[in-house]
């Protein structure tokens, strides 16, 4: 793996967080912000908006980080008529152009609710459709290993995966700088209660995913069978940790659910699986960018 | 009728000198580690049984490679900015002057055609010696090959000399880019996807 791949290890996971951040907090607004709408949900929702917008912002920064040129990154829409880079480029720029947009109008109170309730799912829609050609991109016909139907899928996972909770740690830290009792404006235990069932189930599914992915890769081109061999040679240390790694926080998860009525209050314990699933995430891009092996020389 | 340049290379002559690879150099004036030709050296072979006896069909041959200045070019499908691009000349060359330097073209080359100028920050490629073509000169590469197994011209004269092979191993199949490009197999020589064959100088390409 190349030096310069580690920012878009980042980049990848960042984006595909924010935007499974910025949908789960649209679902919020509809579902619960929007009919109890009141100067607490209102500067929960504001102070959101504007870490993911900063967010996509610092990812869009660490993605200029790989460029040998960046000045010459004006042309990069040029080729959008065939370059999937160029299609992901302008997707998650304007996902982070709305976010920001959605994030200022909101905090200055620009716009009624409708409105708002309308650039939510605009933007999120976009947020969704901007992970599509981002693992397009690395549908590439001679690198086996990422040229199949698991790259998409991983990336989607990993949007909802990491969206989720990283939205459930943003709530509970934002109310816990306000010092609010979440739990007395949202039923948020409820909501965790739903994420960490949903998170257990995701990240199960996940790891098939992952391992019909790798396991797939024996049976085809001699390129395929080299990136398989990378996973339990050279990056096997990637491997065995990601698994050890997932594991444990299926069981933190299912520890967490059983403690709910206790720990629900608790940001640490949200904090903790949240890093957890960063971690596995993390190891599992770093071994996605390492078992890069090409068909021809 | 559209102009469209090509190689041929002889690997049945081919004795792996790497004058070619030289000359490109310094043709181009290319640091260490930056090749826009390369020559890897195959090989193949095993011990079999035959009655009692054990043979062995142990081989070697070289292949040496440049751009192949596709029909189809993957490196120009995927260049966000354009700045690969294919000339009138049928030539796939890079602009530098728009290159951001993402290196998504050499993930996806199945030749390793463009390669990262790190000092530029941008990808560099072998652009045929485009200005000894308009002196009516040879390529490099062509000119220093002491076994003369490296030819260039028009791409139906290559074929029309040399046949239309263009996928031995380590090369894929042609199918992927329509490589302008015609090789005559050396007689050992497998096919693409052979899995006892290897490049066995990884470190010098």
């Amino acid at each position: 793996m190349r030096n310069s791949e580690w920012s878009l290890v980042f980049f990848t996971i960042m984006v595909q967080m924010a935007a499974g951040c910025f949908i789960s907090l649209g679902a919020a607004y509809n579902f619960f912000f929007l009919k109890n709408e009141n100067e607490i949900t209102h500067q929960l929702t504001s102070k959101l908006l504007f870490a993911i917008s900063s967010f996509l912002l610092l990812a869009l920064f660490i993605s200029f980080m790989h460029l040998g040129s960046p000045k010459n990154a004006v042309y990069s829409l040029k080729n959008i008529s065939s370059s999937w880079l160029s299609r992901e480029i302008l997707f998650v720029s304007l996902f982070t152009a709305l976010t920001g947009f959605l994030s200022f109008t909101y905090y200055k109170g620009i716009f009624s609710a409708p409105v708002i309730n309308f650039l939510f799912i605009i933007t999120s829609l976009t947020g969704l459709l901007s992970i599509f050609p981002m693992a397009r991109i690395y549908l590439i016909e001679t690198v086996p290993a990422w040229n199949n139907v698991y790259t998409p899928i991983q990336f989607y996972l990993t949007a909802i995966i990491l969206g989720i909770f990283s939205f459930a740690l943003g709530l509970s830290l934002v109310s816990g700088g306000m010092k609010i009792n979440i739990g007395e404006i949202l039923e948020f235990e409820r909501i965790l209660k739903l994420v960490l069932i949903a998170g257990t189930i995701l990240l199960a599914v996940q790891s098939i995913v992952w391992l019909l992915h790798i396991f797939s890769l024996s049976g085809t081109t001699l390129a395929g069978k080299m990136s398989f061999n990378l996973v339990f040679g050279e990056y096997a240390f990637l491997f065995y940790s990601r698994i050890v790694i997932t594991l444990l926080s299926i069981i933190f998860l299912i520890y967490f659910l059983i403690t709910l009525a206790k720990s629900a209050s608790n940001p640490n314990m949200i904090l903790i699986a949240f890093l957890l699933m960063l971690l596995s995430e993390i190891l599992g891009r770093l071994l996605f960018y390492s078992i890069f092996a090409r068909t021809g020389v | 009728m559209k102009k469209q340049f090509a190689f041929h290379f002889d690997a049945s002559r081919c004795s792996g000198c790497k004058t070619c690879q030289v000359a490109c150099k310094d043709k181009n004036n290319l640091e260490v580690g930056r090749l826009w030709r390369r020559v890897y050296e195959v090989n193949l072979g095993n011990w079999n049984k035959k009655g009692n006896a054990w043979i062995n069909n142990v081989t070697a041959y070289n292949m040496s490679i440049s751009c192949n200045h596709c029909e189809d070019p993957i490196c120009v499908k995927v260049c966000p900015t354009s700045a690969m691009h294919k000339s009138k000349d049928g030539l796939v060359l890079v602009d530098e002057s728009k290159c951001m330097g993402c290196r998504y073209c050499e993930w996806a080359c199945p030749y390793g055609a463009p390669q990262y100028d790190e000092n530029g920050g941008v990808m560099s490629k072998c652009n045929f010696c485009a200005d000894y073509l308009e002196e009516d000169k040879s390529p490099a590469c062509v000119a220093a090959c002491p076994m003369r197994v490296l030819d260039f011209g028009e791409l139906k004269e290559m074929q029309k000399r040399y046949g239309n092979i263009d996928g031995v191993f380590p090369l894929p199949k042609g199918e992927i880019t329509k490589p302008n490009f015609v090789i005559t197999p050396h007689k050992n020589s497998v096919g693409s996807e052979n899995a006892l064959a290897a490049v066995n100088n990884e470190e010098e390409v």
